[in-house]
């Protein structure tokens, strides 16, 4: 899809109006109500593949000659690729998400990317993380604005949780209330013992900061606490992956029903500018068996159908290897939507080995078309010219759970 | 990297339109602010921020301010010296901090400049003598042999890290680890990808002779750094296929900042560091003629079949270099947001001086800005400020380093590791949940641990060695196993035994009691003190003057203002 600027400056313009002539104020308070209804019970766990994974050796278009000849050392072979029709096959080191794959609710949406594409590690993820244009820049990212009014709701024991380490990211806002742990039980142990210290605006900023994050551990404490001592075990085995650790917290965070909309797992190591074939497997073997265990917890405790989990990346990497077996930074990429109601299967296009440019893939569907499912179809609200950009949803969601 | 709000540059009525929805929606538009061209609206705004529309810090303050010249004529007092030795030493005892408060701004800059040193005290660990031939040797060629060099390699990694920290504990020369580990982050290698203790350490060392000297005599040997080689790849880029990844991060962290190079740039820029191997013999970086692509290149402007020595050279000449190494010695050490106006002015001052760290470091602490008040405590202390600083502050320094090192790892700040290649992002990401909590433990039970072994270790050897059938006094072993290195140095970390607590800690509470004393001599004035020597303004919470010794000085450290320097 051809995103238009212009075209969005004119509908932003438009939909501000309303703000700005006085009296008018009903629109915004509207927004606010839908906001916090229209999220619901519903959970958005996000995953980072931190450092730009390779999008050709996950979603493989096994059946391209090209494919092998740009990379005669680091392809995968035919033998390690599981067919997902339409000459394209997943990487077979992603086997456990089989079950899910035969079951429907997976969906690898194709070619994600943006215009004039950025290899920069942090600027890219920067602009993944805040929804913008790529000679743009947003301070607040895209859930974060998502969030917006509805953002400190004092019954959610948090707006987004950041499960161990790496930045709040696409959660950030200057009013969303983020925290982040390693590990619940510590956590709230240690919680009892902060003193409560009244706050408010401070010309101190790193004062001001602190002191909020002292005030959100106490609050996300108390329901953290409240929640998990009702809550049943899980009993399902996850893998003791770092990544599978996190994703065991998610599942239990989840289905103790702590109420948070967001939370955002990372996975690191995807920056495989070396020696390919031996490390990416592996990452992608991790993502897959955490993401399988976490499937299986949440179809068990009847809380699949109101989760949805998307992977993202700042880049995929380059379409030729380099000399170091290993792939440079890159551009478009596929990612990975998994829930009840996700509509199993393959969505946008795979770019064309092809029409190449500067070695690099070209991408198919604007990023933000990713954005605008999650906001209007998954969290059900208006389309808001801020975080979709006038980007149209993917069919990729049910209406019912299967 | 911290980038300033600024307003957008307003080309139409539509686009203004745009701006007070933006603004209305509490979305700020950035921009990197001189890339955009929009730089003079930026100055405007963070003049305007600076000459102080913001409430000061502390509204206490006396409201008629003394003219300048005058002010810099006087003794910087103990508030003075607590924000000096804060910043740049990682605070200090108290008797130190006295010692600097009688000095004038110049006099303190001056003598606190006059400890820079470019070598390290503590003894290094065993292997750092070993020659890099030595080394390929025990490496070996069977899959035996180099299973146990990775092993051996693991235990000279935790050695590295320990070694390290000991310096940083012990040093009677702070202000030159300061440096080191700013260079760590702005040149950053991974020990977990580099794997090799040796480059690591070398790397280290450079860092240290170079910290205070000729910033382009340091950023050519970053260019040809081993450990750096094999962080970003260049060992590996060849003529036929260059990898991008050092000539890209040379441009955009390193040298220059984003919005200062192009795409073009960086792909002609990684075509002349092909070739580059380093040598087993002597662990140096060589070109190797055959692999390195020698055809003509343009970077920067400059064409010719450029070498890494040739890049670099380019990257500073350009005037974006010298003021990017400006921003980072003010984000280091004044504030979050720097003012361009005065980047300016620093990075031509840098360059008169012969591109002098120490010419650039004296100009930063000098400045108006460094001693302005409201950037009193306008930075959050990192975990090594937070831990080496309070166990230098409480001369708890006999405590085994590899205790601290283990806190500053669960803290987010573990040595020769920063997250990526933009080192650690530091300010308000230094505290989120997690790491506030981990942060009050450290000033709760760690700190009782640190200063009971600080006791503990100033026994003489046949005192301490526990019963080895005693499970108990086992050390808690960090990775790696059996460092032979640590333990005889009594560097690692570990359990107190209740007998032990029993035995050390009513010392420990009274030479804490014994401080509390000599601070002055009413409740009132000890306290007092105690707060201007740990706090950079008023404590927040509530501060113990009568109840018993562990929470006199526990509410002070507990105060979330202990977090910010």
């Amino acid at each position: 899809m051809k995103f238009d600027r212009r075209a969005f400056l004119r509908l932003g313009g438009a939909a501000c109006l309303p703000l700005l002539v006085p009296g008018v104020r009903t629109w915004a308070i509207d927004e606010e109500t839908a906001t916090t209804a229209a999220l619901g019970d519903r959970v958005l766990i996000l995953v980072e593949l931190q450092g730009g994974n390779d999008g050709l050796n996950t979603v493989i278009p096994f059946r391209d000659e090209r494919y092998k000849k740009l990379r005669p050392k680091i392809a995968v072979a035919d033998s390690h690729v599981m067919d997902l029709g339409n000459h394209l096959g997943m990487n077979d080191a992603m086997a456990t998400l089989g079950e899910s794959w035969e079951a429907g609710d997976a969906c690898w949406i194709l070619g994600l990317g943006y215009p004039q594409p950025n290899r920069s590690h942090f600027r890219s993820i920067e602009i993944w993380e805040t929804g913008s244009d790529s000679d743009e820049n947003l301070t607040d990212g895209w859930l974060g604005r998502l969030i917006g009014s509805a953002a400190g709701d004092p019954t959610r024991a948090a707006d987004g949780i950041v499960l161990g380490g790496g930045d709040s990211g696409p959660l950030h806002g200057d009013s969303t209330r983020i925290i982040h742990l390693n590990d619940p039980i510590q956590f709230t142990r240690q919680a009892r013992a902060v003193p409560d210290i009244a706050h408010g605006k401070d010309a101190r900023k790193a004062l001001e900061h602190l002191l909020e994050v002292q005030a959100d551990i106490k609050r996300s404490a108390r329901v953290i606490e409240e929640k998990r001592a009702k809550a049943p075990a899980l009993g399902v085995q996850f893998p003791q992956s770092k990544f599978g650790k996190r994703c065991e917290i998610a599942a239990s965070l989840v289905t103790s029903g702590v109420p948070c909309p967001l939370i955002k797992l990372s996975h690191g190591g995807f920056d495989t500018h070396t020696d390919q074939l031996r490390r990416h497997p592996q990452l992608l073997t991790d993502l897959a068996t955490g993401l399988a265990a976490l499937r299986t917890a949440l179809i068990a405790s009847g809380d699949w159908d109101r989760v949805l989990i998307s992977t993202y990346s700042e880049f995929g990497r380059r379409a030729n290897e380099n000399g170091s077996e290993g792939t440079d930074h890159g551009t478009a990429a596929p990612h990975l939507l998994l829930g009840g109601r996700v509509k199993g299967g393959l969505a946008g296009a795979q770019p064309d080995l092809g029409t190449l440019e500067k070695n690099d893939l070209v991408f198919t569907t604007d990023y933000r078309r990713l954005y605008a499912t999650i906001e209007q179809q998954w969290f059900q609200l208006p389309a808001n010219p801020l975080i979709s950009r006038g980007a149209r949803p993917l069919p990729v969601l049910r209406e019912k759970a299967l | 990297m911290t980038r300033i709000p600024v307003l957008a540059e307003l080309d139409s009525y539509l686009e203004s339109m745009i701006e007070s929805m933006t603004q209305s929606m509490k979305m700020k538009l950035r921009l990197p602010a001189i890339a955009r061209g929009g730089w003079l609206l930026t100055m405007l705004l963070v003049t305007t921020l600076v000459s102080g529309q913001v409430e000061p810090a502390t509204a206490a303050e006396p409201a008629a301010e003394p003219a300048v010249d005058q002010k810099i004529a006087t003794a910087i007092g103990i508030d003075g010296a607590r924000h000096l030795l804060g910043r740049t030493i990682f605070g200090a005892p108290l008797d130190q901090l006295q010692h600097y408060s009688s000095q004038t701004r110049e006099e303190a800059v001056d003598s606190l400049l006059e400890t820079l040193t470019t070598s390290a005290v503590t003894p290094l660990p065993s292997w750092a003598s070993l020659t890099p031939s030595k080394i390929q040797q025990q490496r070996g060629k069977t899959a035996e042999s180099r299973k146990a060099f990775q092993k051996s390699m693991r235990r000279w990694q935790g050695e590295l890290r320990g070694w390290w920290a000991r310096e940083l504990i012990s040093t009677p020369s702070p202000l030159t680890e300061r440096l080191v580990l700013m260079w760590h982050g702005h040149f950053t290698s991974e020990m977990t990808k580099v794997r090799s203790a040796p480059a690591m350490l070398k790397q280290n060392q450079m860092f240290r002779q170079l910290c205070s000297g000729d910033f382009r005599q340091l950023l050519h040997r970053v260019a040809v750094d081993p450990a750096m080689a094999i962080y970003l790849d260049t060992r590996r880029s060849t003529r036929e296929k260059p990898n991008e990844n050092f000539a890209r991060e040379l441009l955009e962290l390193y040298g220059l900042g984003e919005g200062n190079y192009s795409e073009t740039d960086i792909q002609e820029a990684a075509r002349a560091f092909t070739g580059y191997r380093i040598d087993n013999r002597t662990g140096e970086l060589r070109r190797i003629r055959r692999r390195h692509d020698a055809s003509e290149k343009t970077v920067l402007g400059v064409t010719g079949s450029l070498t890494a020595t040739e890049v670099v050279d380019a990257v500073l000449a350009q005037p974006a270099c010298a003021e990017w190494i400006s921003r980072r010695f003010w984000i280091e050490f004044i504030s979050p947001t720097p003012d361009v106006k005065v980047l300016k002015q620093w990075a031509q001052a840098l360059q008169q001086e012969q591109w002098s760290l120490r010419a650039l470091l004296r100009i930063t602490l000098l400045s108006e800005a460094f001693w302005s008040e409201q950037n009193h405590g306008s930075l959050v202390k990192s975990p090594v400020d937070l831990v080496v600083g309070t166990i230098r502050s409480l001369k708890l320094e006999k405590a085994p380093a590899g205790q601290a090192l283990r806190t500053l790892s669960r803290l987010g700040q573990q040595l020769f590791d920063p997250p990526n290649v933009a080192g650690w992002p530091g300010g308000h990401q230094w505290i989120d949940a997690t790491t506030l909590l981990g942060r009050r433990l450290f000033l709760t039970a760690e700190i009782h641990n640190l200063a009971i072994l600080n006791q503990l270790q100033q026994l003489p050897e046949t005192d301490l060695r526990p019963p080895t059938n005693d499970p108990e006094s086992e050390p808690e072993m960090m990775n790696p196993k059996d460092s032979p290195e640590m333990k005889g140095r009594r560097e690692l970390p570990r359990r107190i035994k209740a007998r032990e607590r029993r035995r050390f800690m009513p010392q420990v509470l009274r030479e804490l009691e014994q401080l509390w004393q000599s601070l002055g001599d009413t409740a009132d004035a000890r306290s007092l003190r105690l707060q201007q020597w740990l706090l950079p303004f008023k404590p927040v919470g509530t501060v113990v003057q009568r109840g018993s010794i562990r929470d006199r000085f526990g509410s002070v450290l507990l105060d979330p203002t202990y977090q910010l320097k």
